[in-house]
């Protein structure tokens, strides 16, 4: 596979941002992107199961995150999910995207104080 | 617990995954519900029926965002690749586009006729309040007719279903005093017209109760005389015009969406451009048993139905008759006196209504033929691409994903063929309404609009149900999973397609054949209307009119001067051997009489005594050619102090006088009762049956006297003149002249209608021509279409029997036999469509019987002809594959094995 720009996918949505966040420390399943996704944003974001795997699929098709060999796990049906070193380079460049906006909303007057 | 009994919640979570596309669902369907089972475990746990219905709100607010996102990106992917196929294939894609987009565009565009003329509603009111009421008695000529003035006023004061009602008459009149004298159609209307039909001027007033009392001179213009001779000028109210060279005063003028009366076929029914009080003289009030010429239309007042409109009126019937002058009760004229009432717009459609639907039966025929050649097209295709779909659904496309990537693919061919047929049906308009001509009712509101469109598109997307679901659940059900075993001839599977193929071509030639019996009906009927003799000889002959205005031509003497001059002054130009002056135009005879007869004719009916009446000066027969049948004609020395004469029709004598020589005979008009003292009229000949209307309709009998003879009284009855002319030479040249001397009499006096016999002959069958163009073409187009379709089957049998072929010609058959398998099989689907396509046929021609002149609907030489059509076409579109089966090398065929 020819090595593609991370930035072309940019900007991601930021709930696909919170999936590939979520997946950032190994692979996991899907209920348990949703309860990180959760935890992560102290609450503010909340999957429900159709957006999640909406969002699983499309992450795939970029070849962004891979399913990994079922892990011994009580249920067959669940599947696992990790990020691909592409994927991994494309949550690096959102990040650093992000940081950027940040960092130029700073210098405006929008943050100074009184 | 892998083995567990799914809870409630979880089966009605199952069941909202079915939002999502099935390949979704397969990919992630158990995933999610396992995920969904674990979240609602937790939620559970921590307890609360608050967070319980929280949960499933998220989820199904999930679902609902997530699940059209995944259909739409599937059917981006499903256009983008049947784009890419239809690109590598453009024969293909070129051949079903062209079928989609001529039967689309043909569909259109007879729809957007249907809209303008049968859907649209009229531009007034609650327009479905509004009906029309005639007068009938049985036998009467025309099966029904207008109202008389005291007919009108008794059932104006008496009938209470109305919210309202009024009555008109159109009338010609000479426009003057603005630019060029012309003439303009204008309608005499009672005041209630503008109440009734819910219009109001949009600059100054209506007429008024006032106006029609007193006969006022004032008018008001519609919006098309306001921007054509006042160039919208918004001070024109209060201006005056000359209509024939008397003074009228515009008072209104109407908004641009007011059309009155709407455009149709029958009399009273042309757009009026100006509106004046209808205001009855005393002597048309009292007019009984005369002048029925007045339209009635009245609006039923809201909650009460047309029937019971009707029954009101039915019992309002005998009082009416009972108004009349006992004498004339007498006379048994009234006999079965009706009132029929009818909805106005139907009345307005009238008899078009039969011929737009049998146009609308022939263009879904031509587009069902489209969509079968597609089908075929598609069905052909998926066997090439068997492989393909094969490898796709071992890749882990479901049968549903191929049905579904078919679907979209015959979508996509469909709404590209949509655009292009509405694109064609756009350019094709204007010629198909310029053939339709005035014939059209309704006419103007023929128009391109959101119905139309909306029509075309829903056809687009509906066609692909038609032709693509057939091969799309076959290729999804046997090839994906036949494919891959099948070896590369196809045998099974081939030739389980060969015979829905062959279906599919039965079916085309029993629409087809349909097709071309109907239009071989309409065309057998065209032609008998064109050798139909319309009893004068239009060669050589020209015609034009004039209409006198009363404003110069006051009295009966002034206007026959004018015959007299007019005659003479025509009689003079070079090349001219015959010419007269009548006062109706060759097939536009429009005055009906009441005669009586000597005591030698046979006693008829008062009804059978309604015959047409013209008046003539100069050579009139002669002109117009009109052959003598007994007796002399017409003649300058049967003038105003010489004895009355009158000439009569053939059919007229033989009704009045069977087995009698009618020459001598004398007639008069009006009833047969002692009051009655006209003169009477003595028969000096007999001259040929004259078509008093278009081609093909109904020939009455008919009389001809001298205007010279007429009293000098009202003389308004004449003051339209038509010229009749036969000359030697150039018809314009003719007309040029007839134009010059016309003018040297009367200089502002405009000529309209000028135009050869010939085409007064040929605008009468318009509408037949309309519709035999029209269903002839659409014919055609099927033909052609249901030719491509057995070319294409038969060229893809011969191809997939290539091998089959090879081994016959190996084991010694000949090049004739190879060919004769293949034409065999087209001759056979073809004869099996012709039988089925018969049935369908006589039921077609059953509801055209209508439209038919002097042909059967079920015409033998129509039915064979076009089955012989149909043959012929079977043999011409098999000749290239059955040449080509026959240059099957054995050795290589054998060879691919």
């Amino acid at each position: 596979m020819t090595r593609r720009d991370p930035e072309s996918l940019l900007p991601l949505t930021p709930a696909m941002f919170h999936v590939m966040v979520a997946l950032a420390d190994g692979q996991t399943h899907g209920y348990a992107i949703m309860k990180d996704v959760e935890q992560l944003t102290g609450g503010a974001v909340r999957l429900s199961t159709g957006t999640l795997y909406g969002i699983i699929k499309r992450l795939l098709n970029d070849g962004l995150i891979r399913e990994t060999a079922a892990a011994a796990h009580d249920d067959e049906r669940r599947r696992s999910y990790e990020l691909t070193a592409f994927g991994r380079d494309v949550a690096r460049a959102e990040a650093a995207r992000l940081q950027q906006t940040l960092a130029m909303a700073r210098r405006k007057a929008l943050f100074r104080r009184a | 617990m892998a083995e567990r009994h799914p809870s409630r919640a979880e089966r009605i979570f199952r069941r909202l995954l079915r939002l999502f596309p099935a390949d979704f669902r397969g990919d992630f369907g158990d995933a999610m519900t396992a995920a969904f089972r674990e979240q609602r475990r937790d939620v559970l746990a921590r307890g609360g029926s608050l967070s319980a219905m929280r949960l499933w709100w998220d989820t199904l607010h999930g679902v609902l965002t997530t699940a059209p996102r995944e259909h739409l990106d599937l059917l981006r992917s499903d256009v983008r690749y049947a784009l890419r196929g239809l690109r590598r294939n453009p024969a293909f894609t070129l051949v079903a586009v062209l079928a989609l987009a001529v039967g689309i565009g043909a569909n259109t565009a007879v729809f957007t006729i249907v809209n303008g003329v049968l859907l649209r509603a009229l531009p007034f009111s609650n327009p479905a309040e509004l009906v029309a009421i005639y007068e009938s008695v049985p036998g009467a000529p025309a099966g029904k007719f207008e109202f008389s003035a005291p007919d009108y006023e008794f059932i104006h004061g008496s009938a209470r279903s109305f919210a309202g009602m009024f009555t008109y008459r159109n009338q010609s009149l000479e426009l003057s005093g603005v630019s060029e004298s012309q003439r303009i159609v204008g309608a005499r209307v009672s005041p209630e017209l503008f109440a009734v039909l819910g219009a109001a001027p949009t600059l100054g007033r209506a007429l008024s109760a006032d106006d029609d009392r007193q006969n006022a001179k004032v008018a008001v213009i519609d919006h098309g005389l306001w921007s054509r001779a006042f160039g919208r000028d918004p001070q024109v109210v209060g201006r005056t015009i000359s209509l024939d060279r008397q003074p009228y005063t515009i008072v209104g003028v109407m908004g641009d969406r007011f059309q009155f009366p709407p455009r149709g076929n029958g009399r009273n029914f042309q757009p009026a451009s100006v509106l004046l009080p209808i205001a009855f003289t005393p002597r048309e009030r009292q007019g009984w048993a005369s002048m029925y010429n007045n339209t009635l239309v009245a609006r039923l007042k809201p909650g009460v139905t047309i029937e019971q409109a009707r029954a009101e009126i039915a019992s309002l019937t005998p009082s009416l008759v009972r108004q009349y002058p006992p004498v004339l009760q007498q006379t048994g004229f009234l006999n079965g006196l009706t009132l029929p009432t009818t909805r106005l717009a139907d009345e307005v459609v009238g008899d078009t209504r039969r011929m737009i639907l049998v146009l609308m039966g022939a263009v879904a025929i031509v587009l069902l033929i489209g969509c079968a050649d597609v089908a075929n097209l598609m069905l052909t295709r998926a066997g090439s691409r068997q492989r393909e779909l094969a490898v796709r659904s071992a890749l882990g496309a479901s049968p549903a994903r191929v049905v579904r990537q078919l679907l979209t693919e015959g979508l996509v061919l469909a709404l590209i063929g949509g655009a292009a047929g509405l694109l064609l049906a756009r350019a094709t308009m204007d010629a198909m309404l310029s053939l339709a001509g005035d014939a059209l009712p309704r006419a103007e509101s023929v128009a391109f609009d959101r119905r139309v469109v909306a029509f075309t598109v829903v056809l687009s997307l509906a066609t692909p149900l038609l032709f693509g679901v057939m091969p799309a659940l076959r290729a999804a059900l046997r090839s994906t999973f036949d494919a891959l075993k099948e070896g590369s001839h196809g045998t099974t599977a081939g030739h389980a397609r060969q015979r829905l193929l062959g279906g599919l071509v039965v079916a085309q030639f029993a629409l087809a054949l349909m097709l071309s019996v109907g239009a071989g009906l309409l065309a057998r009927s065209f032609v008998r209307l064109l050798g139909a003799s319309p009893g004068f000889r239009p060669e050589q002959v020209v015609t034009a009119s004039v209409q006198l205005p009363s404003g110069r031509y006051g009295n009966g003497r002034t206007v026959k001067s004018f015959y007299r001059q007019v005659v003479d002054a025509l009689r003079a130009i070079p090349g001219v051997t015959a010419a007269a002056a009548g006062t109706d135009r060759p097939l536009h005879i429009e005055e009906r009489r009441t005669f009586s007869a000597d005591a030698t004719a046979v006693q008829l009916p008062t009804v059978s005594r309604v015959i047409a009446a013209s008046w003539t000066a100069g050579s009139y027969f002669e002109a117009l050619g009109v052959p003598l049948k007994r007796g002399r004609f017409l003649t300058d020395d049967d003038g105003r102090t010489s004895a009355r004469v009158v000439v009569i029709s053939d059919m007229f004598a033989r009704r009045v006088w069977p087995n009698q020589d009618p020459i001598g005979r004398q007639i008069k008009w009006g009833l047969d009762i002692p009051q009655n003292t006209n003169s009477w009229m003595t028969v000096v000949g007999v001259v040929g049956d004259v078509n008093q209307s278009a081609i093909g309709s109904e020939v009455i009998p008919q009389t001809y006297e001298p205007i010279e003879q007429q009293p000098d009284g009202a003389a308004n009855f004449y003051r339209r003149l038509n010229l009749i002319v036969r000359a030697s030479g150039d018809p314009a040249a003719v007309l040029a002249a007839i134009r010059g001397a016309v003018q040297r009499l009367d200089r502002e006096l405009p000529l309209s209608d000028p135009m050869p016999a010939a085409e007064v002959v040929n605008e009468s069958v318009k509408p037949q021509r309309f519709s035999m163009t029209v269903v002839a073409l659409f014919a055609l187009v099927a033909l052609a279409l249901a030719a491509i379709g057995i070319y294409g089957v038969l060229a893809n049998a011969v191809t997939q029997q290539t091998h089959d072929i090879g081994v016959r010609m190996a084991l010694g058959a000949g090049a004739s036999d190879v060919m004769w398998a293949v034409l065999r099989r087209a001759l056979i689907l073809m004869a099996i469509g012709v039988a089925i396509g018969s049935a369908g046929a006589l039921a077609l021609a059953r509801v055209m019987a209508g439209l038919l002149y002097e042909v059967r609907p079920t015409d033998g030489a129509t039915f064979a002809g076009a089955a012989l059509l149909l043959a012929a076409l079977a043999v011409a579109a098999s000749l290239v594959p059955a040449w080509r089966a026959t240059r099957v090398d054995p050795l290589v065929a054998l060879r691919t094995e």
